[in-house]
């Protein structure tokens, strides 16, 4: 049976969709977890949440599209973290023309600060500790470039924040998802206006390409590249790269060509925001 | 013509460009994309010059005789460098006719 609580429509790259649910509390659980996405002209997409099992197996929780079940949990914190991820996928991979590569990123005052690194290397606790400093925030895992501006079109999820880094953001432990005791422990989804209202950035061109590295016995220091190497760098960064290899080339030598590039290892996170705040000229956003 | 190996490429050999290759270059140092390996070489400023004078007309022992007189070095340590970036190049499936070096793995 379909729902009657439907979220408003959201826009997540060339991805625009919607959430229907059966419980209005659910529904407005989801509005809050996706609420840093733009509003959608149309949707693409309607997912449905439905409730599964009961008795000793316990409820499962699910999503579903077209009627197929796209993520499936057996609690409402969980589920919603897996379909932030499944979004991320959908969303990538729905750019047809737009150049995306596995980053985070920021903004100040129309400035660009890109962030590729792979997993596990600290770009979500960088972005985070930015944009709770006073950075904009454009997203934790896609910058995608429009290819004829070079633009970087913000896609504003939710920041996933693992256990490890959850430390350092005491404050923005997620409200327990409806029917749950507490927030998923493995990774919190948190909308960027948790961290401050109006935190989303706009979009912007790329000035400063910086690859972050998390090395916790490491001092923390920028090293700069050439432009060559930068491009390396962040095609090896670039989703869906050997599928269109030289358009996505192309396109991200001319996003270089206006930008610096550095390698960031991070020692401590307060550290790293303050060499990104000296790059961005306002080392008054983190100085104590 | 049968290809080479780049590792018996000598001062004789006439290198070109592979046609599969796309190029970007920035400040003076080449990323190269081998469309046929879809892999992407990054070359440094002295591998950019040889390799923006690889046009098939000239072979290793006139591009260092080249090349020395742009830089002012001596012509053997030219030729030396040279011939050993064309075969780093041909290993990597760069140059036409030459056969890139297969991966250990």
């Amino acid at each position: 049976m379909s729902g009657v609580y439907a979220t408003r429509s959201f826009h997540a790259l060339a991805h625009d969709f919607r959430v229907v649910a059966e419980s209005r509390d659910v529904r407005d659980y989801f509005e809050s977890v996706l609420s840093g996405f733009p509003e959608a002209d149309a949707v693409d997409a309607e997912y449905e949440l439905r409730v599964t099992g009961s008795g000793e197996e316990g409820e499962r929780f699910e999503i579903v599209l077209d009627g197929a079940a796209v993520v499936s949990e057996v609690s409402l914190g969980v589920l919603a973290g897996s379909f932030v991820h499944s979004l991320n996928r959908r969303a990538i991979s729905s750019s047809d023309d737009a150049v995306v590569c596995h980053a985070g990123g920021v903004e100040l005052d129309g400035v660009g600060f890109v962030f590729p690194a792979h997993m596990e290397s600290g770009k979500t606790t960088l972005t985070t500790g930015l944009v709770r400093a006073g950075f904009g925030y454009l997203t934790d895992e896609a910058v995608a470039f429009e290819p004829a501006s070079c633009m970087i079109e913000p896609f504003p999820k939710p920041l996933s924040i693992d256990q490890g880094s959850q430390f350092l953001f005491p404050e923005l432990e997620p409200a327990p998802a409806p029917g749950d005791e507490q927030a998923p422990d493995l990774q919190w989804q948190v909308p960027p206006d948790t961290i401050r209202p109006g935190a989303v950035g706009r979009p912007c061109i790329a000035r400063f390409i910086v690859f972050p590295r998390y090395d916790a016995d490491a001092a923390t220091e920028l090293e700069a590249l050439s432009r060559a190497s930068t491009l390396m760098e962040l095609a090896s960064n670039t989703f869906e790269f050997r599928e269109r290899a030289r358009h996505s080339l192309e396109v991200l030598a001319r996003v270089v060509e206006g930008a610096r590039g550095f390698r960031l290892t991070i020692g401590d996170l307060h550290e790293a925001c303050v060499v990104i705040a000296d790059l961005a000229g306002a080392p008054e956003l983190v100085r104590v | 013509m049968s290809d080479e190996r780049a590792a018996r490429l000598d001062e004789t050999f006439v290198p070109v460009q592979s046609p599969h290759t796309f190029v970007v270059e920035l400040d003076g140092e080449a990323v190269v994309l081998d469309e046929d390996a879809n892999r992407i070489h990054l070359l440094n400023q002295t591998a950019t010059l040889i390799w923006n004078c690889l046009d098939g007309e000239v072979d290793v022992r006139g591009l260092a005789v080249e090349i020395g007189e742009v830089l002012g070095l001596p012509f053997e340590q030219v030729l030396a460098d040279t011939l050993a970036v064309v075969r780093d190049l041909g290993d990597e499936g760069l140059l036409d006719g030459v056969t890139a070096r297969e991966d250990p793995t």
